[in-house]
């Protein structure tokens, strides 16, 4: 009789943590499906005001514009030119910069200007940095329709960002590394060797993959 | 139970200790409306005197209410049209590194007093610098993060952040007296800044948590450690979903239905025996 108990209590024991486990795939499915929608639909919007600008806004940045680290030879430029890009258009009490495609993975996504918890669970976030100075760097979540695959870019894979204004940065992939979540520096030094960083957590959450972009 | 306490007692007393090194150091500026600059320590809640602080006047506010640095710190990286906290001390820490490696002298230095733990200085309306000077006693050293203060004469004055910032040895949380403080609520970033349409957008100040993770966290092993963007940074942000628990439910599920079905057909078989 004790024994029956026992197996009973076992088997229902085991039995909440497989709910449990189904519950969590189901709960990151509908996380992850959220995200994706509420992006599309701010892509939307984005891409609306982007069509606004002015052409003349819109030719696309050279490798030569800017020297890595220093920007521009006038440094007041520059910063005029950062206080522009990272000027947001407010949708919905949400503050985007612009927008990234990587036609390797098919997403087009808009940015974020700047990175918290909640702003994550909607789009990819500038996390530090500007493209005018080719410093910047987005993290996004691992979302499907997200950076995902950001581990199957390979080094020539093309990625472009676009400033509300409508100048686009074309970069292609450098090179690819894993950065530990808690090496800080790592992730933002040494941007006179790269001009964009895009990273996301690995499947365990405890490093980043992080892939590192310069402008074509 | 006496014997069995009494090894614990060195230990206890280890722990205070270790509690006593990772108590915050804070200390707050605040600058009032007369244009008074005070600052303030204290170390674990309890005020803490003689801490000394640089302080540099490093801008002002242009004609159009814009925050902009004096020629002589423009080289330093150091903006002001980005007013969330993290930007802002990244800032302080790039006014700090410049001031440093250029050697300039300060335009005041302070010292706290020893019964109150206090500083007053009046000064002109400006953006001021302050850079906390490394502090000693004997077990340990103290290094406050560098910070920016705003004093505007006659006017509700606004502080970038809200100024708090935190020594070496730091913890996330800041002491009780945090919370006594009714200026921390006036200076808000953002409150008066209306002038100043960058800052309305970037000086959001729905992120004030961002203080308490503060620039200068250290590794507290390490006293006295040079620059405050180093060792302690925060970690990267998390950007995975939590998929790790799945397959660790899920197996632990599936292994106690399994001892769970053998525990029952174990049963079945010695009855039927």
């Amino acid at each position: 009789m004790k024994n029956k108990l026992r197996g009973r209590i076992l088997i229902a024991a085991g039995a909440l943590l497989l709910m449990a486990a189904v519950s969590l795939v189901l709960f990151n499915r509908y996380r992850d499906h959220a995200a994706g929608e509420h992006a599309s639909e701010t892509l939307v919007q984005v891409k609306q005001y982007i069509e606004k600008q002015p052409p003349a806004d819109t030719s696309p940045a050279q490798p030569g514009d800017n020297a890595p680290g220093e920007a521009s030879p006038d440094e007041a430029e520059t910063e005029t030119q950062e206080q522009q890009e990272l000027t947001p258009l407010e949708l919905d009490g949400e503050q985007y910069i612009g927008m990234i495609s990587i036609p390797k993975l098919g997403i087009e996504l808009p940015v974020m200007r700047d990175w918290t918890e909640q702003n994550m669970a909607t789009a990819p976030c500038r996390y530090s940095g500007s493209a005018v100075r080719r410093d910047m760097v987005i993290c996004a979540h691992n979302y499907s329709s997200f950076f995902k695959g950001l581990d199957t870019l390979m080094p020539g894979d093309e990625v472009i960002y676009t400033l509300l204004s409508g100048k686009q940065y074309r970069y292609e992939v450098s090179w690819s590394e894993l950065i530990n979540g808690w090496d800080t520096p790592q992730m933002t030094d040494g941007s006179e060797n790269w001009d964009l960083t895009l990273f996301t957590c690995t499947w365990s959450g405890w490093s980043r993959v992080t892939v590192r972009c310069n402008l074509i | 139970m006496k014997t069995a306490a009494r090894p614990f007692k060195p230990l206890a007393a280890l722990i205070c200790v270790m509690l006593f090194m990772a108590l915050a150091v804070p200390f707050r500026a605040h600058a009032a409306d007369d244009g008074t600059l005070t600052l303030e320590a204290s170390i674990g809640g309890r005020v803490a005197g003689s801490f000394s602080w640089k302080i540099y006047c490093v801008g002002q506010r242009n004609a159009d209410g814009d925050l902009e640095l004096y020629e002589a710190y423009a080289a330093s990286g150091a903006v002001f049209y980005d007013l969330r906290d993290e930007a802002v001390k990244q800032s302080a820490a790039k006014l700090d590194d410049f001031v440093i490696g250029n050697a300039l002298t300060p335009d005041y230095v302070l010292v706290t007093r020893e019964d109150d733990g206090r500083a007053e200085l009046t000064c002109a309306p400006g953006i001021y610098f302050i850079s906390g000077l490394d502090e000693s006693d004997d077990t340990y050293i103290y290094r406050s993060a560098p910070a920016l203060v705003e004093v505007i004469a006659g006017e509700e004055s606004l502080i970038i952040p809200k100024m708090e910032a935190l020594a070496l040895h730091e913890d996330s949380s800041l002491p009780d007296d945090s919370s006594s403080r009714p200026d921390d609520d006036s200076s808000a970033p953002g409150g008066d800044s209306s002038g100043d349409d960058s800052s309305s957008t970037g000086g959001d100040s729905s992120s004030p948590d961002d203080t308490s993770s503060g620039t200068g966290s250290g590794d507290g092993g390490d006293n006295g450690g040079g620059n405050n963007s180093g060792g302690g940074n925060p970690p990267l942000p998390q950007t995975g979903q939590l998929w790790w628990p799945v397959p660790v439910l899920g197996a632990a599920g599936l292994v106690l239905i399994a001892m769970g079905v053998r525990v029952l057909t174990k049963k079945d078989g010695s009855d039927e025996k």
